[in-house]
């Protein structure tokens, strides 16, 4: 955290600004230590969280634009997306539950997921003009 | 980055959230992470869509059939395990509340029960308005805000007072309050309560588009432990329910949004969220107004 001192505002509140951090990179932490065997080494650990930390003021945004993109998804595709996140992201049993060929379905995830970032960054860039 | 990267990027990225990434592709992600700033934005906005996807998918009905209980389970934070102990530590302090409960709720006629708002009319013409998030319970606080009567062709909607809004430059507005859920009457039910909150809003000009927001956070802390470091933690909350609606240029009059929150029984405290984004910078001059907030309890129909 100490790391990140420099993005600190002198004058806000210091508790709100740690906690967030510490919220943050305790996060990072814990999604890169969950099941699977593979993690992110430290140096990218370390620009990750440096750069997330800059990133941070984008976040609130970021949900609130979310919640306009995902009302534009069809209803099939919000289904699929409420499925995969009630599974716990296992897209193999999922892909079994549907009887549908995992890849399929891993496309069909990721394409959904970038159509939705992209309407998140053309949301929060409209705001911005 | 062409469409390809981006394209493979969001491959890599969903393998990754599923917990399915091979070495191979552990390895291209790592390193297309590494050496693209873009990557890392294009990162930082998949985990936010991540988070978002859960907070606001959870809490729906997995399947639309009526009557079913879809069994709880913890948000994509409380799934992320810990390698040590030590980590484990700071991980349980920081998200052990963490948790969203998702309920299928029969719908028929329901029974509702109004929770006690503090001044939902806004009838207390000289009510002080604290800045910043509320100190506890019993008090509205927020961005600049004051109790007007009609003005600007507004009128209350309740009574002869509503709250004026101020216009801000970032042209988003908040007004939040906390209530105590800790008097609730146990009532029937399993591990949640479903609470319903309304609140109406008009804006001064009705010319400009807007979007008026509804935030609901279910938290296990008591309202007076909140404050506003908690704030900035606020996606920890038990449960939460967003409700948005975008009203376009023209459109008069009050506009009432309303949003339902599971709230797990845990949950000592509701921190209501109500504000306005004007996404039009020369239209952040002019104020919005709030009226008649409403929290209510609903009690399903007995099963027959």
């Amino acid at each position: 955290m100490w790391q990140k001192f420099g993005s600190f505002e002198s004058g806000t509140d210091f508790t709100a600004w740690a906690s967030t951090i510490c919220f943050y990179e305790a996060k990072y932490f814990q999604r890169t230590a969950s099941r699977s065997p593979l993690h992110f080494d430290d140096d990218l650990l370390a620009l990750l969280s440096t750069e997330r930390a800059e990133d941070l003021e984008q976040h609130e945004r970021r949900m609130e634009a979310l919640e306009v993109c995902m009302e534009s998804l069809r209803e099939d595709d919000r289904g699929l997306l409420r499925t995969s996140c009630a599974g716990h992201g296992d897209i193999t049993a999922l892909a079994e539950k549907m009887g549908r060929a995992p890849r399929t379905l891993y496309n069909k995830l990721a394409l959904l997921r970038r159509l939705l970032a992209d309407c998140v960054m053309k949301r929060l860039q409209e705001e911005s003009l | 980055m062409n469409p390809d990267q981006k394209k493979r990027l969001f491959e890599l990225f969903t393998a990754h959230a599923a917990d399915s990434l091979t070495p191979e592709e552990h390895a291209e992600l790592q390193e297309t992470l590494r050496r693209d700033a873009e990557a890392r934005r294009l990162w930082f906005v998949h985990q936010d869509v991540e988070m978002g996807l859960h907070a606001h998918l959870a809490a729906e009905p997995v399947m639309p059939a009526k009557a079913v209980v879809v069994t709880p389970h913890p948000s994509v934070w409380r799934q992320w395990r810990p390698l040590t102990a030590a980590a484990a530590g700071l991980v349980i302090g920081l998200f052990s509340a963490s948790v969203v409960f998702g309920f299928v709720v029969q719908r028929g006629v329901e029974k509702r029960t109004p929770l006690a708002v503090f001044a939902p009319s806004f009838e207390r013409a000289q009510m002080p308005l604290a800045n910043g998030f509320p100190s506890g319970p019993g008090q509205w606080s927020g961005d600049a805000a004051h109790v007007v009567a009609a003005e600007n062709g507004v009128q209350a909607k309740e009574g002869k007072f509503m709250l004026r809004m101020e216009p801000l430059s970032r042209g988003v507005l908040r007004i939040y309050q906390v209530l105590d859920l800790q008097s609730l009457p146990n009532g029937e039910g399993g591990e949640s309560r479903e609470i319903e909150i309304s609140a109406s809003f008009a804006a001064a000009d009705a010319e400009a588009p807007v979007r008026y927001v509804i935030r609901a956070f279910g938290v296990t802390e008591a309202p007076e432990s909140l404050d506003a470091a908690w704030f900035h933690r606020r996606e920890e909350a038990i449960a939460s329910a967003t409700r948005g609606v975008d009203v376009m240029p023209g459109t008069k009059g009050w506009q009432t949004v309303s949003v339902r929150i599971q709230v797990p029984r845990a949950a000592r405290s509701l921190v209501l969220f109500l504000g306005t984004r004007t996404p039009d910078k020369t239209a952040r001059t002019s104020p919005h107004y709030l009226d008649d907030v409403r929290v209510s309890l609903l009690t399903p129909p007995p099963l027959p």
